[in-house]
């Protein structure tokens, strides 16, 4: 019989409804899990805090089905990244700037999965305020790749992405700025749903690039993602930019037909740099869309190449905005002792933050000043208009594009740590998305040569989740025959 | 390359304070960064509207009214230094002081 760790939430949603097992044994066996990790020679380090009370909410859960009150999603436990606020737990982003801070409020998303009946089980680690791709850059210390442990498992969302893969956890909520979903799923072999700009809302989740961020869900099946967003989507007062969109209906998934859909599969995405048995796995799905009577191109959007130098632009110059607020003033730590107001900023903030988020508002900072901002900023704004607008091109004659999620397999940790640049590269593929505010899924398609993780990623128009879930679950379908 | 005096300067306007010997990284590894960022001079962008226009236009407006979110016992839980209603921070007023004997 398969573990209860290893099942899709809704195997246990099914075993939940149908009285098979209580909560609390689930609950105890995410638990359990974790704490057996802690003892391995090298722990993943998925989670920076399980939650004890998991174990009463799990009580009460079994409570309210003996009642017959249970709710839809009664008793599902889910993992939420340490930049998402949950009402009295600490929410520090991974960062010494936040030490110590516990939130008087939950996120929207978490809200209504929790008014859904789900149950955080603990909140996961991540590179500092989502800055990274590969979960080194921790106050916590980085995050071990459950399928090789000297491996990065891809960040910044490194902690969710493990505790999925590994059964400490069946679902996890993430977070995007430029691949900081997809790219852990690719690594760790799950799926990772970044979705549109818009459809989850941003209330409650630490701001980092505002016109870019957006929350993301990591599971074991496209169905188990689309259960998730039939709850967690929809307009949200506390967020303007959030999107009256509709997903109640998207879970089940509908049976999809594969025949005549259009496919794009840029020739950016597949030359230089991108490793080899990753570029076979593409053309492998490829191939599967063809045998099922899709329509698959290959063609050049030149454009494509600009999305990382844009992002890295962008990202940055909202960064450094969002992140003055960390001054030590009002919340988070605090360094004490200094001379004067203005010698409490610097100290708090220099010790507070690391490397690569100081580098990050250091460049956002840059763009930003006078003489700068035209050469920098307001270009790649206008170059960002100008990839919106042949992305819109693309998807006035093609359903989806097809790519890597990354150009290469997961790394060894340490090996990127003190290069920006080449870390900054391994985004190449997944930025393009943020930037055009459009939905993407990695899929997880098998290993390489080496037996390394690789993900394929489906891009969709706006609010066309459905589309990339519906494909994704026949493969899926097809791959479990 | 970026120089020293400009380094400074950004540095200060992020209230940020790295050792010498960052600063030397740091300016290498930025000034890679940058000369990566060149390749965007590639693109005609005269006349290109900066603005994300109705991607990001909002979609949920609420009511302008005010409304209490916090209460004081709320904002005690997670505050560095609150007493009386108020976030406390270092003494300022000797610092203005200085300031205007200076400049007079």
């Amino acid at each position: 019989m398969k573990e209860l760790i290893g099942m899709s939430l809704s195997e246990l949603k099914e075993k939940l409804d149908k009285k098979e097992m209580s909560t609390v044994e689930l609950v105890r066996a995410y638990l359990d899990a974790f704490e057996a990790d802690r003892k391995h020679e090298k722990p993943l380090n998925g989670y920076i805090e399980v939650f004890r009370d998991s174990i009463e909410k799990a009580e009460k859960a079994d409570e309210a089905r003996v009642r017959g009150s249970a709710r839809p999603l009664e008793g599902l436990p889910f993992a939420v990244k340490d930049n998402i606020v949950i009402k009295g737990k600490h929410a520090t982003c991974a960062s010494g700037v936040l030490k110590g801070f516990c939130s008087p409020y939950s996120a929207t998303v978490v809200k209504r999965l929790v008014d859904a009946g789900m149950i955080p089980l603990g909140r996961t680690n991540m590179d500092e305020f989502g800055m990274g791709s590969s979960c080194e850059y921790s106050i916590y210390g980085a995050t071990r790749n459950p399928v090789d442990r000297d491996l990065t498992p891809g960040g910044s969302s490194g902690g969710s992405a493990a505790v999925v893969a590994s059964g400490q956890a069946p679902v996890a909520l993430g977070t995007e700025t430029g691949g900081s979903v997809r790219t852990p799923a690719s690594y760790c072999g799950v799926y990772g749903l970044k979705p549109s700009y818009g459809t989850l809302s941003r209330y409650g989740v630490v701001a980092y690039g505002s016109s870019l961020d957006q929350i993301g869900i990591l599971a074991k099946t496209p169905q188990d993602i689309a259960l998730m967003l039939s709850f967690a989507a929809g307009a949200d007062p506390h967020d303007m930019t959030s999107a009256p969109t509709n997903f109640t209906n998207c879970s089940p998934l509908k049976e999809r037909d594969i025949k005549g859909l259009k496919v794009l599969l840029p020739t950016e995405f597949l030359g230089e740099g991108i490793d080899p048995g990753i570029k076979q796995k593409v053309e492998s799905f490829a191939q599967w869309f063809k045998k099922n009577g899709a329509q698959v191109d290959t063609d050049s959007v030149p454009i494509l190449q600009a999305a990382v130098a844009i992002y890295y632009i962008i990202a940055p110059a909202e960064a450094s905005s969002n992140l003055a607020r960390y001054d030590g003033v009002r919340y988070g730590n605090r360094v004490r002792q200094t001379a004067n107001l203005e010698e409490m900023y610097v100290k708090t903030r220099s010790e507070g933050f690391g490397k690569e988020v100081k580098r990050r508002i250091f460049i956002g900072n840059y763009v930003l000043s006078s003489g700068y901002y035209d050469a920098y900023y307001k270009k790649a704004m206008q170059v960002r208009t100008l990839l919106r607008r042949e992305i819109e091109k693309v998807f006035s004659k093609y359903d989806l594009i097809l790519s890597p999620t990354s150009p290469c397999p997961p790394f060894k940790l340490g090996e990127k740590v003190d290069d920006p640049l080449a870390m900054y590269l391994t985004d190449i593929c997944t930025t393009f998305s943020n930037l055009a505010l459009i939905p993407s899924l990695s899929v997880p398609v098998g290993t390489t040569g080496a037996g390394l993780p690789v993900g394929v990623q489906l891009a969709g128009n706006r609010f066309r989740e459905d589309l990339l879930l519906e494909v994704a679950a026949m493969y899926h379908k097809e791959g479990s025959r | 390359m970026i120089d020293d005096k400009t380094l400074d300067e950004i540095l200060f306007l992020g209230r940020l304070d790295v050792s010498r010997e960052e600063k030397e990284k740091f300016k290498d590894q930025v000034g890679k960064i940058l000369d990566y960022f060149d390749l965007l001079k590639q693109y005609d962008t005269t006349g290109v509207d900066p603005d994300l226009g109705e991607g990001l236009k909002p979609s949920v407006l609420r009511e302008d009214k005010s409304k209490v979110t916090f209460n004081e016992s709320d904002i005690e839980t997670f505050a560095v230094d609150f007493k009386r209603g108020f976030f406390t921070v270092p003494r300022i007023v000797e610092d203005f002081l200085e300031n205007r004997d200076e400049d007079e």
